[in-house]
């Protein structure tokens, strides 16, 4: 079960980074050329998954979206992480006023809604990926702040953490070599968990209008598009439906199948 | 190196004191067996020297190490004399090491801290430490992960991360306690063989009188934080004053 779940989410997570790089090189058909003769044709040889409302080929616009589902997710976990695992360790390694502060910013910000947080944003620079990487990374930082406090005073109840300090480790040395080695694990899931929530956030603000512009290929944007002709073509909405269903579960299932598989106390029961 | 302990008090949050008013002396060179039951203080009494307990505990009173007061002295300079004048040797050799690092690495992390700039000599200094503590394969066990070494080599290990500076003081906090007895013995003759060769101070913390009778000639006894009896180990053997040296004596015959 353990393996299965590393696996499969292995494979539908690299099913995505494919169809991001594959979109760098190829696509089947231009993803933003408007081809008003093409519009709405079903499934076919030509257009596998059929076109849209544009006539744009949707397999063409699927993989390009692949590539933005993907730039969101690195580039708001790794904010939300550059920024929430220092905290966390921080709050972790000194406790006290230190930690309480830490954690009430934390509460804060996860009380507050990355939506309203991406509105605010957008309002205020426009809506643009930008914006939304900026929304969902701000708004996952508590998650990581969290996670690595966690784990940090977990670490910290450790006699190598007292043996390393014991040799004169500073306390900013042990956090980076002796910490942060530890936590990582911990670390890893919450990237992949936050992978999967910052692909659906990217694709709910771009349904919004409030991501990425309408002409760049998204898939959010795809859905919200999909909406005038929901009724004659159906299909039209599954395809990205499916797309982002795919990417949030294998990220789930690359979180859990990792933490399971980085568990020391379950791998050393192997 | 010598150590002057006095009025020595730990509080943690509101709860009565967890250590009241100890006070010891230790001569350059001279080693004091510190002995009491599990929850004495023993712990806290080791961790309030090294300047190592948690931020939230209250400590008063005097440390002093070759005249110089360590309490209330800020994380940088007590850095510079851990590991270099003073370190310890814990009571868990299965969870002292780091599991993520190899442990030569760790010896050599230690080394380096005192020694910056010393690249390859770290690496030797490693391979003769652990020459030192008793390992024939140097080579192999400092590439080794704490996990695939036993608990005995584990301690050797710790022994020779708290040797590696050549400290003149070094805690050892029930060092051979988690280890089985022809371990233990093994372990023991090793710390007393390194003291000796060091000149080191020590203070060889134990809840059985007889180990420390084995490393130490003189012993303090802990009970609910404050020091109840002290002399030569054979006084406390043969004419123990407090009932509670009398039981712990009585304990150790038994063991
Ligand atoms: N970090 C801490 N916070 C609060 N209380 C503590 C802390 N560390 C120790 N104590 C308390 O201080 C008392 C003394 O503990 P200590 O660890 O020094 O005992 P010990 O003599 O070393 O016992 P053992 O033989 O079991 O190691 C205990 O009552 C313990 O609950
Ligand atoms: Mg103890």
């Amino acid at each position: 079960m353990r393996r299965f779940q590393l696996w499969a989410g292995t494979a539908l997570v690299g099913l995505v980074v494919l169809a991001a790089l594959l979109s760098l090189v190829w696509t089947p058909y231009d993803p933003v050329q408007v081809v008003p003769a093409d519009r709405l044709l079903g499934p076919s040889l030509a257009h596998p998954l059929g076109t849209d409302g544009f006539g744009i080929d949707i397999l063409s616009r699927l993989l390009v979206g692949a590539r933005s589902a993907l730039l969101v997710g690195v580039v708001s976990v790794g904010l939300a992480a550059v920024v929430g695992v220092p905290l966390g360790v921080l709050a972790g390694m000194r406790g006290g006023w230190v930690s309480e502060l830490v954690m009430r910013i934390s509460d804060i910000v996860f009380a507050f809604p990355a939506l309203l947080l991406a509105i605010l944003l957008a309002a205020v620079y426009g809506g643009s990926t930008a914006t939304a990487m900026v929304a969902i990374g701000i708004s996952t930082i508590p998650a990581f702040a969290r996670t690595s406090r966690a784990g940090t005073l977990e670490v910290m109840a450790e006699d190598y953490v007292l043996a390393a300090r014991a040799s004169g480790t500073s306390a900013p040395t042990t956090a980076i070599r002796h910490v942060l080695p530890n936590i990582v694990q911990f670390i890893g899931v919450q990237a992949s968990v936050g992978f999967a929530t910052a692909v659906l956030a990217e694709a709910a603000l771009s349904y919004l209008g409030l991501g990425t512009p309408r002409a760049v290929p998204t898939w959010g944007g795809m859905l919200r598009d999909s909406q005038d002709t929901l009724f004659t073509a159906p299909l039209q909405a599954l395809w990205p439906g499916l797309a982002i269903a795919c990417a949030v579960l294998g990220f789930n299932l690359l979180g859990d199948g990792l933490r399971d598989a980085l568990d020391p106390r379950l791998r050393e029961a192997k | 190196m010598s150590l002057s302990v006095r009025d020595l008090s730990v509080a943690f949050g509101r709860r009565a004191p967890a250590v009241e008013s100890v006070g010891f002396e230790l001569a350059d060179g001279e080693r004091l067996g510190v002995i009491g039951e599990s929850g004495s203080g023993k712990s806290v009494t080791s961790l309030a020297l090294m300047g190592l307990l948690p931020e939230y505990a209250r400590v008063t009173g005097s440390v002093s190490l070759d005249g110089q007061e360590l309490l209330g002295l800020g994380d940088r300079e007590l850095s510079k004399l851990r590991g270099e004048k003073m370190s310890m040797v814990f009571q868990e050799p299965m969870t002292a090491l780091d599991p993520t690092m190899r442990v030569g690495r760790q010896i050599a992390e230690a080394y380096r801290l005192h020694h910056p700039r010393s690249g390859a000599a770290a690496r030797e200094q490693v391979e003769t430490v652990l020459d030192k503590v008793g390992f024939t394969d140097a080579r192999r066990v400092s590439l080794s992960y704490p996990h695939e070494l036993s608990g005995g080599q584990r301690q050797r290990v710790l022994l020779a991360m708290a040797v590696v500076n050549k400290p003149g003081l070094i805690i050892f906090d029930e060092p051979t306690t988690a280890l089985d007895v022809l371990v233990q013995a093994e372990v023991l003759q090793l710390i007393d063989a390194t003291l000796t060769a060091t000149g080191a101070s020590a203070l060889f913390i134990s809840h059985n009188i007889a180990v420390v009778s084995q490393v130490c000639t003189r012993a303090v006894v802990m009970r609910g934080g404050r020091i109840v009896e002290d002399g030569p180990i054979a006084e406390l053997f043969e004419h123990p004053k407090h009932p509670y040296t009398r039981a712990l004596v009585e304990a150790a015959a038994h063991e």
